[in-house]
């Protein structure tokens, strides 16, 4: 009975992911052919759109994976799933934390900027200081790449560097509120 | 009484199996028009300004969708019974749930299917004997 509990602890720690999608993900494709041909507003608009999706696939705690630790992953649902799943009378695995869709939505945003630098488009300012999302492109281009595998450092630099993307909403003006007149101290009475 | 309770059981099963829900990203406003909401269709959709909203279709206009948002789902602001209006231009996430009558002919193949297999299990299945 003790053993269940340390076990069913040992899963629930393991498995323990912070990905819960409150909305199914589609998985983003990638830039299509036809795409090419559109214009800069409109590449501008499909950039919102594509950054939208993953920011839904990051509110819903969606992360990287590195393939070292999805082999552990798969290593470790190959030997404890079918056991655990028997003793605590339910599927236990260790979940996909994300990596799938939210790397297929940042290789489109990627893909994207790509269109819209070729075209020669505006840059656009990003909410990364200093930086637009051309600039921001220079850097992704490495972090996107299909050869090799990229370590866990990184996948976080690309993650935050996405994440910044777009620019936060200027902050409205206060209504200017009417001044209060300071009372002179020398014509106050006493 | 016991076989009505397990015809109702079957037949819940078999219409909850054919309603669907899929997920799509939408790129341009022809590509929601595409998808043919309906009036009366419960729709999610997350909209470029990072707004969820969760609502049952009223009206499908050109270049918009006219509703009433339904229970909020996790992370929605919105109270339920509040008009919304949502351009297809600030869509970027749509997720469908309707009832797909060819879910329901997939969905009732299976249900025969493993009827009739477990009929054939429990019962036996009939041999015939050929003489030589």
């Amino acid at each position: 009975m003790r053993r269940c509990g340390v076990l069913a602890a040992c899963v629930t720690c393991f498995g323990c992911t912070t990905y819960h999608p409150t909305i199914s993900h589609p998985m983003s494709h990638a830039v299509r052919p036809e795409e090419s041909a559109l214009e800069c507003g409109q590449l501008d608009d499909a950039i919102l759109k594509a950054d939208t999706v993953r920011w839904v696939i990051r509110d819903d705690g969606g992360t990287l994976e590195s393939s070292g630790q999805r082999a552990v992953r798969y290593g470790a649902n190959a030997l404890f799933a079918v056991p655990l799943s028997l003793i605590l009378h339910g599927p236990a695995y260790v979940h996909e934390p994300g990596s799938g869709v939210l790397d297929a939505a940042d290789h489109r945003i990627v893909g994207l900027l790509q269109l819209k630098r070729d075209k020669g488009c505006p840059p656009a300012p990003t909410d990364e200081p200093g930086m637009t999302d051309l600039q921001m492109l220079e850097v992704l281009e490495p972090l996107t790449s299909g050869q090799g595998d990229l370590d866990r450092e990184a996948l976080d630099q690309r993650t935050t560097l996405l994440d910044h993307l777009r620019a936060s909403p200027p902050i409205p003006p206060k209504p200017a509120q009417p001044r209060r007149e300071q009372p002179d101290p020398e014509t106050q009475e006493p | 009484m016991r076989k009505e309770l397990r015809l109702v059981i079957v037949a819940l099963a078999w219409v909850c199996a054919a309603c669907t829900t899929h997920s799509y990203t939408t790129d341009s406003p022809a590509d929601t028009r595409k998808l043919r909401i309906r009036a009366g269709d419960e729709i999610r959709v997350v909209t470029t300004d990072r707004d969820r909203i969760s609502f049952k279709v009223a009206e499908v206009r050109d270049d918009r969708f006219l509703g009433v948002t339904v229970e909020p789902n996790a992370k929605e602001s919105r109270l339920a019974d509040t008009p919304v209006e949502v351009p297809y231009a600030d869509v970027a996430m749509i997720e469908v749930t309707r009832f797909d009558p060819k879910a329901v002919a997939a969905a009732g193949s299976v249900v025969v299917f493993t009827v009739a297999l477990g009929t054939l299990v429990l019962a036996g299945v009939p041999v015939v004997v050929v003489p030589p």
